[in-house]
């Protein structure tokens, strides 16, 4: 099973450390011109010091160092594993700022565990990703607790017909004149991942919306398929500014890479990188999550938690959240609400086994985790969602993105929910998201018949999870009817007056929250409290729907309508509702 | 409501006459008697639906065993049909109801059906085995099913047809009328 996810798991674990040293601006100068299979980096660090210092500590470097100088005096260089420390020529003391430069020249090495790749040079195609393990291609400081952000440009030299793009940054290009090209990305936005991709690479542009290029190596088919990535990141983009706020980029950039890469998708800061296998048939499965990486540019990168636990739930729950409701509001509800189901029935059934379990607020990193954190996750969001409303939700999500990196928390997010919309999430928060499992609700209608119509009482029952279902009254003549059943402390009810017997309730259809549900009847799936062809024909509108072996495959598998509990809604459950009709 | 009400009187009548007339009075008196007591099974439909509908219509041919049968009429694609027929059991009672293949094959694998007997209330549903069975299209009436009754009284009552829905294979709803109609069942039960 390849995994989407992002860059940003891996870094949390490496930090350490207080810092002495503060990096203000690096200027890389990178020269993919010279020699097809090799790389030479230049780097000028503009560093301040925070203490007296009398050594650097950085990153391992991807590219053999060449040198590396302070204020123009060479340094001595001692390896520690994944980093290595420069002893400066005397002690420097606290407040001074100095230049570091280094020299970079050689074969690339990014290792990753796994025997992973995140950097790949050839004469046709150069990525290079930050750090995941060790190898860095930029100069990297490898003190504090944090992440070194700093401001800087990368100026790429390589063939004049080759293109490049890096971190949603608009490039200035000059003709060198002699075969050669110079792409120069300037970032003045503190950063401290920074990534390019540069070579033989066609490009394709948004057609509306936000501003999105697409790079890709490949045919027709693959251009097309980007071409519908980046119209959807040019429609979803301007969604999401609204939403929480405008992102610090220019564009966002879309490219294709290869080779044995970790992640399907990998998004740092405005530039995504997405594996040349999800354009093949076997994965084009996953060409529907692509967004969930233009949504890491918001969760991720404009903010993120610094805390372990609550770092996925803010970036990936987030991210995969952020999706499908742009989707809804790009497709339809339908569409949403196909990406909830699929997000809830794969962490309710998908998990190794039933025991299997984390809370939402986990550390990433294990295979459990992607199930609470991406799957469970995302759909609680949508189950607080339902709680606070949607702008209630949004006002929280805002002050989250407003808190910048790191700046993302639990307790600050439930506050400004609180504030705008009067609902207090805490809750939600100790039971869905501190807590593991979800609920199994027994649904019980009762529906009374009158002379100027119909009463419903509809009650469910179960564990206690706290949610807010809403539920869809059709009726014969197509009339939709909706409202909400509130559930908390393990039961909730409902009354509601219909102008006629109901043809059929749908109780949480858009799937808000993880959950499953039971009628109190065998078989009666239209919640009309009686078994006959209304449920025959509900379950057959689910027919064909299957339980997915894959992550992210939407086999339009919903439990209620698997009634023989076979993961495959089939002739068994057809069969199952005719004989409980008898 | 006026055909209801007719052979309701003539029984009424027939009785009365019937006691205040002297037995002497001959064959008049007693041709009369006959002509009023014998009521003759019936069943009065409500009108057609003129558009997409379901209707009932019962043969009463054996008055000891009228036989209701159920059609779809002009809904155009159909992927599942779900109706009630109610009976006022003190009168009748349903048995052995079938339904017909109105939707394709149930064998062949194309469709499914459903019937849920009741003395007096039959649920019958049929549905095409998945969206990807497509829909059937119903225009000209089709027979949906048969339900054989049996009489448990003399007298007339409503049979109706109700809790109707017409699904698409989109899942949406096809407005349908419905007519049911009067049954008047005869004999000695």
């Amino acid at each position: 099973m390849r995994r989407l996810a992002t860059f940003l798991i891996v870094f949390l674990m490496t930090a350490h450390a207080h810092a002495d040293v503060d990096f203000l601006d690096q200027d890389l100068t990178v020269d993919l011109a010279t020699d097809p299979s090799e790389v030479t980096v230049t780097a000028s660090v503009r560093i301040s010091m925070v203490t007296d210092t009398d050594s650097l500590s950085l990153w391992q470097a991807a590219i053999p160092l060449v040198s590396i100088e302070w204020e123009g005096t060479p340094l001595t260089v001692t390896e520690r594993g994944w980093w290595y420390s420069a002893d400066l020529p005397s002690t420097v003391t606290a407040g001074t700022e100095g230049t570091l430069s280094v020299v970079m020249s050689g074969v690339v090495d990014c290792p990753y565990p796994g025997g992973y790749v995140t950097c790949v040079r050839s004469a046709d195609l150069t990525f290079l990703m930050p750090p995941w393990e060790a190898g860095s291609w930029y100069v990297m400081n490898a003190e504090g607790s944090t992440f070194d952000d700093h401001t800087g440009s990368i100026a790429i030299t390589q063939p004049t017909a080759h293109n490049a793009a890096a971190m949603g940054i608009t490039p200035v290009m000059v003709d060198n004149g002699d075969g050669t090209s110079t792409w120069t990305f300037a970032f003045d936005r503190q950063v401290s991942y920074l990534a390019f991709v540069a070579g033989n690479l066609d490009e394709v542009t948004s057609s509306d919306g936000f501003s999105i290029r697409g790079l890709y190596q490949g045919d027709t088919h693959v251009r097309d398929l980007m071409q519908g990535m980046v119209d959807e990141a040019g429609l979803f983009a301007p969604i999401f500014s609204d939403l929480w706020g405008a992102p610090p980029v220019e564009e966002v950039d879309y490219t294709t890479f290869s080779g044995r890469t970790p992640f399907a998708g990998t998004s740092i800061q405005g530039l995504i990188f997405l594996a040349d296998y999800i354009f093949t048939p076997t994965y084009s499965y996953l060409i529907s999550a692509v967004s969930h990486e233009l949504a890491h540019l918001w969760w991720g990168t404009m903010t993120n938690a610094a805390s372990t636990s609550e770092f996925g739930f803010f970036a990936e729950s987030m991210a995969e959240y952020s999706m499908w409701r742009a989707h809804g509001i790009v497709s339809g509800e339908d569409v949403r609400d196909t990406g909830s189901r699929m997000n809830a029935v794969w962490y309710m059934y998908g998990r190794p086994s039933p025991t299997s379990d984390t809370p939402v607020l986990s550390p990433l990193g294990t295979e459990i985790a992607i199930f609470a954190v991406y799957h469970k996750g995302s759909t609680v969001v949508r189950t607080l969602e339902e709680a606070a409303g949607a702008e209630g939700l949004d006002a929280g999500l805002r002050a989250m993105v407003e808190a910048g990196p790191d700046g993302a928390n639990i307790v600050d997010f439930v506050d400004a929910v609180d504030a705008a919309s009067g609902v207090d999430l805490t809750p939600y928060v100790d039971i869905w998201l501190r807590g593991r499992g979800f609920p199994v609700v027994t649904v019980t209608p009762s529906i009374v018949e009158s002379t100027d119509g119909a009463t419903a009482t509809i009650s469910a029952a179960g564990l206690d999870f706290p949610m807010q279902l809403p539920f869809k009254v059709l009726m014969a003549d197509g009339t939709v009817i909706e409202d909400t059943l509130p559930y908390d402390f393990g039961s909730g009810e409902v009354v509601i007056d219909l102008p006629d017997l109901p043809a059929c309730v749908q109780i949480d259809p858009g799937w808000t929250a993880v959950r499953e549900l039971s009628p109190s009847v065998d078989g009666d799936v239209s919640f009309d409290g009686r078994v006959d062809g209304a449920d025959l024909i509900e379950v057959a509108l689910k027919y064909g729907g299957a339980m997915p072996s894959e992550r992210r495959v939407d086999g339009a598998y919903d439990p209620l309508y698997d009634l023989d509990g076979s993961l495959v809604i089939d002739d068994g459950d057809l069969s199952t509702v005719v004989a409980a009709a008898e | 409501m006026r055909w209801i009400l007719v052979p309701l009187l003539l029984l009424l009548g027939a009785c009365g006459e019937s006691r205040s007339k002297p037995t002497d009075a001959g064959e008049d008196v007693i041709a009369d008697v006959q002509e009023e007591v014998v009521v003759t099974p019936g069943f009065e439909a409500d009108p057609e639906p003129e558009g997409p509908g379901v209707y009932v219509d019962v043969d009463v041919t054996d008055p000891d065993a009228p036989v209701a049968t159920v059609w779809a009429a002009d809904m155009g694609p159909v992927f599942g049909i779900a109706l009630h027929v109610t009976l006022d059991g003190t009168h009748v009672a349903a048995h052995d109801a079938a339904i017909e293949p109105c939707l394709g094959s149930d064998s062949a694998g194309e469709a499914e059906y459903l019937v849920g007997p009741g003395a007096s209330d039959v649920s019958l549903g049929a549905v095409r085995r998945g969206p990807d069975a497509g829909e059937v299209e119903i225009t000209a009436p089709v027979l949906v099913a048969t339900i054989p009754l049996t009489v448990v009284a003399h007298g007339a009552s409503r049979v109706e047809v109700t809790s109707v829905q017409v699904r698409r294979a989109d899942g949406s709803f096809t407005a349908i009328e419905v007519a049911g109609g009067l049954l008047t069942t005869g004999g000695v039960p």
